[in-house]
């Protein structure tokens, strides 16, 4: 792989702009296995700095995590290159791909910042060789597709602009900094390649350009991605349906699936196995039956030998929950000792809460969330904690405690079973295509361009970037590559 | 044991606290995000827990129909149309994708990837915007 950094002036009306050019050459490397990426692609990142900021800052660091450089300013470049050479590699395009990339000062206060943001500067259709008529793809896959750069010379297929402020001044998140290093060792600070791979992504085409609130189209003409976001219970594609339609299943928990070739050949390698909890037994009535549940990233993990006990509630507030955020009192030891333990989510850290009831005899736990959504995971690192624990919604919560209402102070009779279902994947549909992130409550850019939040192992191009990702965008650990080749890269 | 209508109690307990104005300090800068009229940090008060925590989407869409108007997308350049009839539209920063952080009071930091200048500001002052299911899935609470 050949890396250079070329001194160029961005544009007439920027001279007072200095620019650099990294043209990352990563022809003929394969960086991963994944069929279909042994051919490169050349992204150019189009500095658009100023002397003395965002890369040009010359203030002094020392190398981090792989990244050898010396000033702030080259250390951010570095990263930029690493992130951008790692989709350099895997990308097969023969027309270059212009990234403009920036540090700015972006929105911040005390406690929340802008990180950064990318997408495409433009969309095309109807271009030479265009796969679909009438459809939008984003400019530089257009122009590998077309073979020919379509956009204006002078301008960028991808926009990229990230925080140079954050962690740095006090109005900006203070002592929140991005890490540098290309090492995936960020700790507990930003991992700037890895939010670089995830915004990168966006801006080749991991996005559709139809409004994911009002489902209408970009002048009335679908995107590529929208051939493949699929209503996985009317069975028709966001280009078959009307805005309508496509407003509600963009609301539709586990209601949307992509159905592209290469996404649903990978799923099996990738996903895991979806956890379950079952709850059963002479007391449980309208409780009864089969719940999804989100898993501990502490404790035992869930398998294909099923854990079993009788579920009963810690109840230490006035309202009749139990937070089990300090030592069980006697009563709720007594309660819960043998038995799975329901608590409440809330006030205190999930970990804190398994490790208190664990040390009161329970043999698992089942977290009840305290606000109204659909199931998540529960993270925190807790190597002393090994009793099993899942979460539960505020609804299925609700209906268990309406179950256990009738029980005595060591007995409820109804029973939980806690496993794995090895047919289903966690964040797949049932035909085993990858779920989207499509919440109830619509979260305008969130939703319908990520997957699911109930992946396991997470993935890079959820809405969050977590803290358990590598910097790998192909399968078998990373479902990222396989969709962008479903649009045509 | 009481069992809380998961309507009801938030219209009695919903408190909408302006605690700071926000410093969009990027507002200068060419590119960065458009800041709204609309500012401040808006905290809920838990109808169970009492503590005080960011609403969830139900209750953040709730509070925007309260107290403002719908933002609307900026409007879209035209269509552009070349000889051989391919077509382009330039996109400006409509459909940036922003990623978002914010820290807790425990300093534990939520993530988050919205798109567009209304999402930003969704996320940074009434925290996250999407709902309960992705704000808990990173939370440690």
């Amino acid at each position: 792989m050949i890396t250079a950094k070329l001194p160029i002036r961005v544009s007439a009306g920027a001279l007072a702009r200095l620019a650099a050019v990294a043209l990352l050459f990563a022809a003929g490397v394969a960086c991963v296995a994944w069929p279909g990426a042994a051919h490169a692609a050349t992204i150019v990142i189009v500095n658009q700095n100023a002397p003395g900021v965002g890369f040009n800052d010359p203030t002094r660091a020392e190398p981090v995590g792989g990244n050898p450089g010396t000033t702030l300013g080259e250390q951010r470049l570095i990263a930029f290159q690493h992130a951008a050479d790692t989709w350099g590699a895997t990308l097969d395009s023969d027309i270059p791909i212009r990234i403009d990339a920036a540090f700015e000062p972006l929105s911040c206060n005390a406690t929340s910042a802008v990180l950064g943001a990318a997408g495409a500067t433009e969309v095309w259709a109807n271009f030479p060789a265009a796969p679909r008529t009438n459809t939008w793809y984003p400019a530089a896959l257009a122009a590998k597709l077309a073979g020919e750069d379509l956009t204006d010379p002078g301008d960028a297929h991808i926009v990229a602009t990230f925080n140079s402020q954050l962690g740095l001044t006090p109005t900006c998140v203070p002592g929140l900094t991005f890490y540098l290093g290309l090492d995936n060792n960020a700790g507990a600070q930003i991992d700037l390649v890895a939010v670089l791979l995830h915004e990168i992504a966006h801006g080749l085409g991991f996005q559709s350009f139809t409004d994911d609130e009002t489902g209408l189209t970009l002048l009335g003409r679908p995107s590529i991605w929208d051939h493949y976001l699929l209503d996985n219970r009317s069975n028709r594609t966001w280009a078959q349906m009307t805005s309508a339609q496509r407003a509600a299943s963009a609301r539709a928990w586990r209601g949307l699936s992509w159905n592209g070739a290469n996404v649903t050949a990978a799923v099996p390698g990738a996903l895991g196995p979806l956890p379950v909890l079952s709850i059963s037994g002479g007391a449980a009535g309208a409780a009864f039956g089969r719940y999804a549940v989100g898993v501990a990233a502490f404790g035992t993990p869930l398998g294909t030998t099923a854990f079993r006990g009788e579920v009963m509630p810690v109840v230490d507030q006035a309202n009749g929950n139990g937070l089990a955020c300090t030592t069980l009192s006697a009563a709720n030891a007594q309660t819960v000792r043998g038995k799975v333990a329901l608590v409440d989510r809330g006030v205190c850290d999930y970990a804190v809460k398994a490790r208190n009831v664990q040390a009161a005899g329970a043999t698992g736990m089942i977290l009840a969330d305290s606000v109204a959504g659909e199931v998540a995971g529960m993270p925190g690192e807790a190597p002393d904690i090994a009793i099993p624990s899942v979460r539960i919604t505020r609804a299925d919560g609700l209906r268990l405690k309406t179950a256990l209402q009738t029980r005595s102070r060591t007995m409820s009779g109804v029973m939980a079973r806690m496993s794995i279902d090895p047919e289903r994947l966690a964040g797949a549909d049932d035909q085993r295509r990858m779920l989207m992130y499509s919440p109830t409550v619509n979260a305008p850019g969130s939703s319908v361009s990520h997957y699911t939040t109930e992946a396991s192992p997470n993935q890079l191009m959820e809405p969050s970037i977590n803290a358990d990702l590598s910097h790998e965008i192909a399968p078998p650990r990373d479902l990222t590559l396989p969709l962008l080749q479903d649009i045509g890269w | 044991m009481r069992i809380h209508s998961p309507l009801a109690i938030p219209m009695l307990w919903l408190a909408l606290i302006s605690l700071c104005q926000a410093a969009p300090s990027a507002a200068q800068a060419s590119r960065a995000p458009q800041a709204t009229p609309q500012q401040g940090l808006t905290v809920v008060r838990d109808a169970e827990t009492g503590e005080l925590r960011a609403p969830s989407a139900a209750e953040s869409e709730a509070l925007r129909a309260r107290t403002a108007a719908p933002s609307a997308r900026p409007p879209l350049p035209a269509l552009v149309t070349g000889a051989d009839g391919r077509e382009s539209v330039r996109l400006g920063n409509s459909r940036l994708v922003y990623s978002v952080v914010k820290r807790g009071p425990d300093g534990k930091v939520d993530h988050q990837c919205v798109e567009g200048a209304d999402g930003v500001h969704a996320h940074l002052n009434h925290g996250a915007p999407g709902g309960a299911q992705e704000k808990a899935r990173h939370d440690h609470r």
